[in-house]
């Protein structure tokens, strides 16, 4: 009789106990659930920041650009107001102008054929973003430049009568190539 | 009179300077014992050190050309020191 009164207290005892447990495990399951929702968000939420701030530095360059070339434009439709507004006389010329200059403001006073470098330019590695005009006004510096010195060199081969034109640089040194062919012998006339 | 080229470069720039270019090129008349020369401009004002050290070292010369008169003209680049107009 006495183990069957000592099971009949200890087996619900038990079950309470277990209840208890399980119940406290549960807790504790909601808890750390709750905690992982909360770290997502947080991951989520510093990812969108931080694609957010990638964005805005791939777009704050040509924005500089882009935002010079809308001061030229304010200044290119102030210019032609001030035109109009002093224009009583007629004239028609400065006028036409200040319009095509208006509709080309984009690009300032770069012409159609050299516009397309200009987007290159505001889309490639460069971090100081000229105006069209600046941008253009350095180009055509760089293209004498190298127009110059290009001159300089197919004179001076010419004078040392070394060959010019394709193929007439067939070496390489490092991944350059030297002016005037190596080691040949050569007869300088004016030397 | 017969010259060699030796390893020539030709530049037309105010301050001639030793870059990664004219270094190789210094480089490979030292290696094939060749005379390594720069061919400079009327409005070249200075060459560097550096740059002379390679080509002294390799027995090469500096050469004025005035397209204008087609005229060559070797420069005293002394035995050590930078070079100016």
């Amino acid at each position: 009789m006495v183990p069957y009164v000592g099971d009949l207290l200890a087996k619900p005892a038990k079950a309470v106990r277990a209840t208890k447990a399980i119940a406290g495990l549960e807790k504790k399951v909601a808890a750390l659930t709750k905690t992982v929702t909360d770290l997502k968000k947080a991951k989520k939420e510093a990812e969108a920041i931080a694609a957010g701030v990638k964005e805005r530095k791939v777009v704050k360059g040509p924005n500089v650009a882009r935002d010079s070339a809308a001061k030229q434009e304010k200044a290119a439709a102030k210019k032609e107001k001030d035109c109009e507004d002093c224009g009583s006389t007629g004239d028609n010329k400065t006028k036409s102008i200040a319009s095509a200059n208006r509709a080309g403001s984009r690009y300032g006073s770069i012409p159609a054929e050299h516009q397309s470098r200009y987007d290159k330019y505001l889309s490639g590695p460069s971090v100081k973003k000229l105006t069209p005009d600046a941008w253009y006004e350095s180009a055509k510096r760089m293209w004498k430049n190298n127009a110059d010195g290009n001159a300089f060199e197919i004179s001076a081969r010419t004078a040392l009568k070394a060959p010019l034109g394709p193929g007439s640089k067939p070496i390489s040194i490092e991944g350059y190539i030297p002016d005037l062919p190596i080691g040949k012998k050569i007869r300088c006339y004016r030397c | 009179m017969e010259k060699k080229y030796g390893v020539t470069d030709v530049k037309d720039v105010i301050n001639l300077s030793n870059d990664d270019q004219l270094r190789a090129f210094s480089k490979h008349a030292l290696e094939n014992k060749l005379p390594f020369n720069s061919i400079i401009g009327p409005r070249t004002q200075s060459i560097s050190e550096p740059l002379l050290d390679g080509i002294r070292q390799t027995g090469g010369k500096v050469i004025r050309f005035d397209p204008t008169t087609g005229q060559f003209k070797n420069i005293d680049i002394g035995l050590s020191g930078p070079w100016k107009k």
